[in-house]
């Protein structure tokens, strides 16, 4: 399916993962160069990643496709294929215990199911304005219980650049939100013309976002009084991401988000004053795909 | 008022519409009654603006869009948005400041509920509310009968009638013909693509006759019943 995504967006597949695994372990170090605890960040999130594969319909799939025996088997090796570059990194690290804790997660999950269409409806403080964050909150909440644990953690024992890293984390997930396109229908009942739907829409994410950075703002500037211009620095780094991810998203819209997008959000990562360039000339993108719909 | 000039649509080498002429007037409700695959649904779906199409569509209040209510007969709901939530979405999208969302729950709907765990009917009628508090000027109904309960099939029958009573435009579809002729003023039988036959009230009987007559047709001749 990865290989066939990729040739949809006219690059050659091993190119694609070449380039993918670039950026991951680039990734990978720039994280362990910037803070202490970064093998259980690592961790958690190769099981956030490995997690997505037991979905319910996923898996009832699955079991109905294949005998108990089989669907075990798939279900270990699928787990511990998606687990491989993490632990390829760590064992390279010689982190032994990361490693170990990551392969008995992978095993675990394999057995597990997640019911994602769970009847119990928890209170989105979002509701107000559908539906990006709306959604995106309830089904990444434990993802912000654990960076907000991680600021406590950074505060009490002094670490700034965790702090700071969970700071950008809050931001890295609400761009979650935007990685897929959602149906025609949605953007076609906004009364609004391209500009005023994407202002609509950068509004929206900016306010929910830094709602939810506000609680770790606070607790960095109390804490760590001298670093208020990096705090705010990387709070408009932050926004800049996301208006980037809004964007970018638009800009193939009705496609879904393709490799392409991913590539260059990997490079901003890597030189953010680039989005300098890349937000204005995406937005011109953006605009011209969006205005047949909503014009 | 919505008209229709000349509508033609393809998918690939295949004809779904072809040259369609139809005039919509306010205060008036209009059926479009077809066989599954007639071209219906495509046909809401390019006045809405939603496909590309060829031919054109006017409509006094401009752009359409922005007026129109559209309720698709699947409707797509996202995952883990509550009813109300998405009440919310559709008024905010047209710019409709919504309080008190519960007196306007015409269907009494479990609002606080996920929208994806509401049965068929429910999703249905959770589209219909949501485009009526839209204060749209046109609306589309595809299949708004389809999957739901006697009581709400008669709420619904009264929605269409103040819609008409208040001057709006109500185009709706289905392919069960006795659901449109308590309803309707107008009544177009779409075929293959094509207008057969268009009919007011008194012509209503007369399309239906034919509508069984060519639904049916030696269908059941060849079939082996035993």
């Amino acid at each position: 399916m990865l290989c066939r995504r990729f040739s949809d967006d006219q690059f050659a597949p091993w190119l694609a993962i070449l380039l993918l695994l670039l950026v991951f372990y680039g990734f990978s170090f720039y994280l362990f160069f910037k803070i202490s605890y970064a093998s259980y960040v690592y961790v958690l999130v190769a099981l956030s990643v490995i997690s997505r594969l037991g979905g319910k319909e996923r898996t009832d799939f699955l079991r109905i496709n294949y005998s108990p025996e089989s669907y075990l088997k798939l279900r270990l090796m699928e787990n511990l294929i998606a687990a491989s570059p993490f632990m390829v990194f760590l064992f390279w690290k010689l982190m032994i215990l990361p490693a170990s804790i990551l392969i008995l997660g992978a095993i675990l999950l394999s057995f597990v199911r997640w019911s994602l269409g769970s009847p119990y409806v928890l209170p989105s403080p979002f509701s107000k304005r559908p539906f990006e964050f709306t959604i995106g909150f309830r089904k990444s909440y434990f993802l912000y219980f654990g960076i907000y644990i991680l600021t406590i953690i950074a505060v009490s024992v002094g670490n700034f650049n965790l702090g700071f890293f969970c700071l950008l984390a809050v931001f890295g997930v609400a761009m979650s939100y935007y990685g897929y396109s959602e149906p025609f229908y949605y953007v076609w009942v906004y009364s609004f013309n391209a500009r005023q739907f994407l202002f609509h829409k950068t509004k929206t994410a900016l306010l929910h976002s830094s709602t939810l950075a506000l609680p770790i703002i606070i607790l960095l500037i109390v804490v760590f009084p001298l670093e208020i211009g990096i705090i705010f620095l990387s709070l408009v780094i932050g926004w800049a991401f996301l208006i980037f991810m809004i964007v970018s998203k638009y800009s193939t819209y009705p496609a879904e988000p393709g490799i392409l997008q991913g590539i260059l959000l990997a490079i901003c990562i890597s030189f953010p004053p680039l989005l300098l360039i890349l937000i204005p000339y995406t937005y011109h993108k953006s605009v011209n795909h969006l205005r047949p719909i909503l014009s | 008022m919505i008209e229709v000039k000349s509508l033609s649509k393809n998918y690939g080498s295949k004809m779904v519409l072809h040259n369609i002429d139809l005039r919509f007037e306010d205060g008036k409700v209009y059926g479009i009654a077809g066989e599954n695959g007639a071209g219906k649904t495509t046909m809401f779906r390019c006045i809405a603006g939603l496909e590309n199409h060829v031919g054109e569509v006017f409509s006094d209040r401009k752009p359409l869009k922005n007026h129109l209510g559209l309720m698709m007969t699947e409707q797509f709901f996202f995952n883990k948005m509550t009813g109300r939530e998405y009440i919310r979405l559709l008024c905010n999208a047209r710019g409709v400041d919504i309080t008190d969302i519960n007196s306007k729950n015409l269907f009494q709907l479990p609002l606080d509920e996920y929208a994806t765990v509401y049965s068929t009917g429910m999703k249905k009628k959770l589209a219909l509310t949501a485009v009526l508090l839209q204060s749209n000027q046109y609306f589309i109904l595809d299949e708004p009968y389809n999957g739901v309960d006697f009581q709400s099939n008669l709420i619904i029958t009264e929605v269409i009638h103040k819609l008409k009573s208040l001057g709006k435009t109500v185009i709706i579809s289905s392919h069960i013909f006795s659901t449109l002729s308590d309803t309707c003023d107008e009544i177009h039988w779409l075929s293959q693509g094509t207008i057969k036959k268009s009919a007011e009230k008194e012509g209503f009987a007369a399309i239906e006759s034919e509508m069984k007559k060519a639904g049916i047709g030696s269908a059941l001749d060849h079939f082996d019943f035993k």
